[in-house]
Parts: structure tokens; sequence; C-alpha cells
């Protein structure tokens, strides 16, 4: 007996590459999306600082440009910077 | 009829008058000399007593008021005295006459009916003329004691009173022969054969058995005669006014085996409106017959619409009540006879009747192991349609389909038909009812009462259920009601995603349009929100189809497949939980794999691929000697029986090696090989493959194929549940710790909560979505936990 494969349909899922699994400001998976978003994934992409902090993109700008944050990374209390 | 008429006629004539003449000279000689009362000679005392105190009394001319009372019981003695020689006349004469006729010729045979006909037609006739005949000679003579009466007014009014008619009917039918029941029954069924014979209408057995026992040519002779004497009987019986006396009560039963048997007539007639034929059958067949029989007059009026209103109709009534279930199987089809119900219905019990007969026929026919989840969905979808037809108060529906949608609950594939049938390609009622986008609105919000209550007031009939809401009762929303029989959507919604998942990966083309399509649908069903997840699960599909194009076009010619291996990246948190288990693949498909997982990752550096090795599907075709067999199957399925190519044969502890499992699983992935008639064991523990298609030997293939193809489409997940089966010992008494010390703690939590959670604390503990939430079900059957709006809980 042969066996011959015709067709073969994998199936994987994806991650960021992240140590943390929820985001530090909405509280919500990183690989969901934030709070703001419907759909995870490039939609609703991740943003290293230069601190290593990571957040939801939509997250952190929120977080810079209101007025109390001071631009500083809620978690670490540095600047941000991207 | 003549000589023997005649005969009576002139008995009765001869004693009456004679009487008469008697009361004439004792009132005449008693006026013309009243003093000497001693010389009359009376021949009953009573008479002469009366007659003593008439003339005692003229004695005291004075007292006028002892003359007149005197004078009244004279009158009276005398009008008894005549009245009594009248009914002795008539049952001397008239009775005896009749009877005769009826008793001195021989009956025939009572199995041959054409004789029977025949000799009613004869006989009756004759008896009756005879009746006629004595009762006219009668009348006759009793008209003469009316005019002598009319001499003395008291006597008059006293004799006026008496009705030869009544009399007549009285003594004559007073001692009837034993068989003379009989044969008036035998001869109004006659006279109704005669009359439907013309018109075709002959629902009674009698046509038949006249036909086998009278040549066809002498049939419409018979006819005739019989017609000739039912006319002649009848018209007797209306001027003597006979008809109840003698015939009302063999009427009667004559229509009731009729409308018996028009009633089984229009049995199972659900296509046309029987109601409307019953009405016109009655016209054309009863109705003038009654009017032969009982001749024009009111209580005849009243008896034909009686029995179109009420008889017939009741009849149907019931008939259509008993067969309710099988209208609803051919709804829409039987909507006619749903009509013809519906405005046979008007008695409140008969309501209470139909919901008795109808919850027991389905509790019969439906709600039993042997029923099939989508036939009694279909049957439950249709009754919905055909009630609401009946009765659009809803009252009926609610309570005929309390005990079905109770037993749906229980049974653990509903919701699993419900969806699939949602979302299936083959044309379902409830797919259609889903594109019916116009009912959709009232699925979430309870439609308001007061916008319906104004013009139209209908009020709930008396037998509702008034601590139900009304809201259900009058949705005639079919989808409502059906995700209404579990009280939320939350359990649609996440069996429509097990389903969609199921879909999406089995298909091995990343085709969506329809499923697209049926998510637009839904959306407008349960809202966008709820849907999201699957929103996810599609774009996922859309995505990886971009993706893989681009990451194939990465890939180096080094780790190239001869077949085409399309890879589905799923965002992990919005499919369910797939059950992850070791599955050691070809050494072509883990390159092709780890080089596909680094091409991805240069087209989106941040992002990491995990595979799951277990998940997908392949289409493998095994090549024998003698031409191949195809299959679509898991990939671990694939994996293990490419090892035969290899090797061949096996033992099991060398497939459990070289699959890196457990002996279970190996065990249950070879028994579908073996179903396939693909491997063999023997001996015990050593499998082999087949050579030959012809060795896999001819019977029962075609059934197994069938069923066994779809276990293996299904061992996406469903091999993970099975398993989770298998190990359930072990894997309830760990899990039921972690999910009291859960809930210990946190008092009450969603299912999907506490999966997540279990994840954190024992990663290590194989469980998937399905398989926890049958543990979480199982646990709340036993009374562990406590379920409510969606949470569990602990029972204290």
């Amino acid at each position: 007996m042969k066996v011959r494969v015709k067709n073969w349909s994998a199936v994987a899922v994806w991650r960021w590459k992240v140590d943390d699994d929820t985001c530090g400001i909405c509280r919500m998976a990183f690989d969901g999306c934030c709070t703001d978003c419907r759909l995870p994934g490039d939609e609703c992409p991740l943003v290293w600082g230069q601190c290593k902090h990571c957040f939801h993109m939509h997250c952190i700008l929120k977080w810079v440009h209101s007025p109390n944050a001071n631009q500083l990374c809620p978690m670490c209390r540095q600047e941000w910077k991207f | 009829m003549s000589a023997l008429a005649a005969s009576i006629a002139a008995q009765a004539a001869s004693r009456l008058p004679a009487v008469l003449e008697h009361c004439r000279s004792i009132v005449a000689s008693a006026s013309s000399s009243p003093s000497s009362p001693s010389t009359l000679v009376l021949e009953q005392q009573r008479l002469g007593a009366a007659i003593q105190a008439y003339f005692g009394c003229a004695d005291a001319a004075d007292d006028r008021q002892r003359r007149a009372s005197a004078e009244a019981v004279l009158a009276g003695t005398l009008a008894d005295l005549i009245l009594s020689e009248c009914r002795e006349s008539l049952r001397a004469q008239a009775a005896p006459a009749f009877w005769a006729v009826l008793a001195n010729t021989p009956q025939p045979d009572q199995s041959n009916s054409g004789a029977i006909a025949t000799w009613l037609a004869k006989n009756m006739q004759a008896a009756f003329a005879v009746l006629e005949a004595s009762i006219a000679a009668h009348e006759t003579l009793f008209e003469a004691v009316l005019d002598f009466a009319q001499s003395i007014p008291s006597l008059s009014a006293a004799i006026r009173a008496f009705n030869v008619n009544t009399e007549a009917g009285a003594i004559v039918f007073a001692r009837p022969l034993p068989e003379f029941a009989a044969m008036v029954e035998q001869f109004v069924t006659l006279s109704y054969w005669a009359h439907a014979v013309v018109h075709d209408d002959v629902p009674n057995d009698w046509h038949k058995r006249i036909c086998d026992d009278v040549p066809e040519e002498a049939i419409e002779a018979l006819q005739q005669a019989v017609g000739a004497a039912t006319a002649a009987v009848f018209s007797v019986c209306q001027r003597r006014k006979l008809q109840h006396r003698v015939l009302m009560p063999f009427v009667l039963s004559q229509l009731d085996i009729l409308v018996k048997a028009q009633t089984e007539a229009m049995a199972n007639l659900f296509a046309d409106s029987c109601h409307e034929a019953a009405g016109q059958w009655i016209d054309t067949y009863p109705a003038p017959w009654l009017r032969h029989v009982l001749g024009e007059s009111d209580e005849c009026d009243q008896l034909i619409s009686y029995l179109k209103t009420q008889w017939l109709s009741q009849s149907l009534a019931a008939l259509r009540t008993t067969e309710l279930f099988d209208i609803i199987v051919d709804y829409p089809e039987s909507a006619n006879a749903l009509s013809d119900l519906r405005a046979l219905l008007i008695h409140p019990q008969q309501r209470a009747a139909l919901v008795q007969t109808l919850r027991a026929s389905f509790e019969r026919r439906l709600l039993h192991p042997g029923a099939n989840t989508p036939d009694i969905l279909t049957q439950y979808i249709s009754a919905i349609r055909a009630l609401r037809q009946l009765d659009e108060s809803g009252v009926i529906l609610e309570q005929v389909c309390a005990p079905v949608r109770e037993y749906l609950f229980g049974r653990e594939d509903t919701i699993r038909c419900i969806v699939s049938s949602l979302v299936d390609d083959a044309e379902s009622d409830l797919r259609d009812e889903l594109a019916n986008t116009n009912a959709s609105a009232n699925a979430d919000s309870d439609v308001s009462d007061t916008e319906d209550a104004t013009d139209s007031w209908n009020p709930v009939p008396l037998n509702a259920d008034l601590t139900q809401p009304s809201s259900l009762r009058k949705t005639s929303d079919i989808i409502s009601l059906l995700i209404s029989i579990y009280g939320s959507k939350e359990r649609f919604v996440d069996e429509y995603r097990a389903l969609l998942s199921d879909r999406l990966i089995s298909t091995l083309s990343y085709d969506i349009d329809k499923e697209l399509r049926n998510l637009e649908l839904l959306k407008l069903r349960f809202g966008e929100a709820n849907m999201l997840f699957s929103e996810v699960m599609l774009r996922d599909i859309t995505e990886s189809k971009r993706n893989n194009t681009s990451v194939q076009e990465r890939m180096p010619e080094s780790v190239k497949l001869d077949f085409p291996l399309n890879v589905i990246i799923l965002s992990r948190l919005y499919w369910p939980n797939f059950k992850t288990e070791p599955t050691p693949l070809p050494k072509p498909v883990e390159d092709f794999m780890k080089a596909y997982e680094a091409a991805f990752e240069i087209l989106k550096p941040t992002r990491a691929l995990h595979w799951k090795h277990s998940v997908g599907i392949v289409t493998i075709s095994l090549d024998f000697e003698d031409g191949e067999l195809e299959f679509s199957v898991a990939p671990a399925m694939a994996s293990l029986i490419m090892l035969f190519e290899r090797d061949d044969p096996w033992t099991l502890g060398e497939l459990v090696e070289a699959t890196e499992s457990s002996t279970a699983v190996v065990r249950k992935r070879l028994a579908f090989w073996i179903a396939q008639r693909v491997v063999i064991e023997s001996p015990a523990d050593t499998f082999s493959v087949i050579s030959k298609i012809a060795d896999q030997g001819v019977p029962l293939q075609g059934i197994d194929a069938d069923s066994d193809e779809e276990d293996a489409l299904h061992n996406i997940d469903g091999e993970a549940g099975e398993e989770a089966e298998g190990d359930e010992e072990l894997d309830v008494t760990q899990c039921f710790m972690f999910v009291s010390m859960m809930l210990t703690n946190l008092g009450s939590l969603p299912a999907d909560r506490m999966l997540t959670m279990m994840g954190m604390y024992a990663p290590t503990m194989p469980i998937d979505d399905r398989s926890f939430r049958r543990f979480l079900s199982n646990m709340v059957a036993d009374g562990k936990l406590a379920t409510s709006g969606g949470e569990y809980q602990l029972v204290k």
C-alpha cells in the first residue's frame, strides 16, 4: 500500500511575542484587542516603548495624550518613547 | 285495501251509532218526562247515577247551581262513555287489522336483502293503507258524534279535545309486534337507499347486499317499488301524525349512520375544506330525504339545520381533533383542514379536549427516545405554524407544546440541531425563517402589550395560563420560540461557535461566502455583540488565505512538498478551545511547518505561530495493487496510516511508541481504519494493512463508510471529546477540586471564566471547552453544582 497525500489543511494559532498575557492599561488579553477595537491582530497592534513595556497601541496612545499622564509609561513612570 | 277496510269501517259504524242512539234516547226521554226517572233502564250505573242526580235536582228547580253542576257531571259521564266506546272500537278493529297484515304474511329469510326489501315494500304499504282506512272510518264516525254533541254545549266541549289521530296512534302502536321495530328500521334504511341510489350516494351496506341478492336489471324496479311504498307510508304517517311514534327513532339512527359514514369518508382529507363540502352533502342527500320522510315542516327544517350546524360539524370537529397530529405533519398542505377545525371549534370544552388529545399524541408519537431530534424539531416548528393558524392567541400552542419544549430541553443534541439547521446548506424551515428578517426585531425585546391592544381587542381564552408572559404567547417568531426553550441566547451562540469552528476547519478551501451570509443573518437575530467571535473567526480565514499566499511564496525550495499544504491561522481567544495532543507528523510535513513558521515571522515580526498538530484535515489516497481509496481524515489518522507504508505489520506497543500517544488513543484511531477495512487486526494486538481492495470484503462497506467518514471529519475536536470521556474518572475528581475551589472563593462564575482559570492554574489538565461544559452539566445533574443565568455555583 502507498499513501498519497492530496491536500493538507493545517491549523495554527498566532500569539504576540510578549511575556505578559494582558495589556497593563485596558487589562484585556494581548491576543484579543483593546476595548475600542472589535478585531484582534493587525487591526489592534501592540507597541513596545523604549522601557520595554508593551501595550495595545490604541491604549498607550490614549494614555500619553491624556492630560494627567505627562507622557509617562504607566508601568515604570519613565518618559514614554516608541 | 278495500275489502278489509270496508269491513272494519262497517263494524265500527255498526257499534258506535248504537251507543249514540241509546244515549240520545236516554237524554230525550229524560228531558221529556222529568218526573219518571224510574222508567229509565240504564246500561251503565254511572250514567244512571249521573242522570238521576241531574233529574233529582231538576225537581228543585229553584236551585240553579245544583242543576248546573249535575248537568256538567252528566255531560262528562256521557263524554267518557262515548270516548271509551271510540277507543274500544279502535282497539278492537284498527289495531288487529293493521298487525294482521304484517303478522299473517310470512317474512322472508333475513339473509336475502332483496326479498326483505320486496316484502317490506309490499306489506308495509298494505298495512299502512289498512291503518289509514280504519282511522279515516273512525274519523268519519267521530265527526258524526261531534255533530250530535253540538246540541249539548258542555258535552261538545268535552268531546272536542279528543283527537282521533293521536288516540289511534297510541292504541295501535301500544302493543306492537316484537319484530316491528326491526321492520321499521329496515324500512327507513331502505327508503334512504331508494332515495340515495338515484343520486349515487350510497353510504350504507344495503346497496351492496341488495346488489348481491337482486339481479341488476331488477334493481331499478325494486327501487321504484320501494320508493312508491315509502312515499305511501310516509304520507300516511304525516297525515296521521305518526312520525314521532313510528319513524323518528329510526330516522335518527339512520342519520347517525350517515353522519358516521360521511365523517369517515372525510378522514385524512386535509387538502380540501371538508366543512363546506359537508354542508353541501347535507343539502344534496339527507335534507331532501328528511323532507320526504317528515314532510315540509318547521320540525324538519330544524332537524336539517341541527344536522348541519351541530351533528355533522361536531362529528367532523372530533375527527379533525384526533387527526390534528397528522394535520400538523402535513402542514401547510393541510391548511384547509385547519381552517375547518378553526370554524368548528365553538365550545370551550372542545378546546380543552383538543389540547388534551394533541398533547397525548405528541407524547405517544414524538417524545420518545426513538424519535430523531431533527424530526421532533420539524414537528414542533410545524406545530407552531399550524396552531397559530388555529388559534392566534397562542394559548393552544403554549399548552400543547409545553411538554415538547421540556423534552427538547432535556435532549443533548437539540441546540446542535437547531443551530445546524439554521446555517446548513440544505433547505430547511429554520433557514427560511432566519432569512425572514421581519420577525427578528422581537427576538430580543418584549413585544409591548399596548401596541396591539387598540383596535381589535381579543381577550385571552379562559384556559390560558396567566402566569406566563403574554409576549411569548403572542410572538409568532419561530426562532425566538426555539431560543426561549433555553431561556437565553448564550447557549446558542456558543453552540454556533463550535459548529462554525468545525465547518471552517473541515472545509479545505478558504471559501467563506456562505458563512458570511449566515453571519449577517445571525447578527440581525442575536445582535452584533454576540456574534463578534464569529466575525473574527471568519476574518481569520480570509486573513489566513492572504497570509498563506504570501508565506508560501517565501518558502525555500528545499522543503517544498509534492502536495498543497495550506494553513489556517487562528486568533486563539476567539475560537473554541482545541484539545491538543502529541501528534507526530511525517518528517517532510514537520519540516515544512518549521519553514512556514519562520516565513510567517518575517511577514509579521512581532507575532509567533503555534501549531495545532492534531487539528486540521488531510485528504489522502491509499493506493493498492488493484485501485485506490480516498479519505478525508484528521492529521493523526493520516500519520497513523502512513506508518504502515514504512513498515507492516505493527504491534500495538510499537505503534504507541511511534506515535507517542497512549494505548487507548492508538486503539481508537486504529478502530477507524479497521472499520474502514483498511487495517486488519490479526492476531490480537498485531495490525497490518490489506494489500488489495478486493480483500476488504464487500458487505457492510457502504453502510460503515458513510458514518465513519463523518467520524473522521468530526475528529477535529470530536475525538478530543471522546477521549476525555475515556479518562473521565481521573478528570472529574481533579476538575471538581479546581472548580469547587474557584467557586468557594468567587461565588459564581460563567463556564468560560472557569475554563480560562483552569488553563492558568492547571495547564497540564487536558480539557477542552466541550468536555468541560459536559463535565459542568454532569455536575449540575448530580446536584453538586447549580446554574442560573449562565453562571455556576456550588450547591450548599
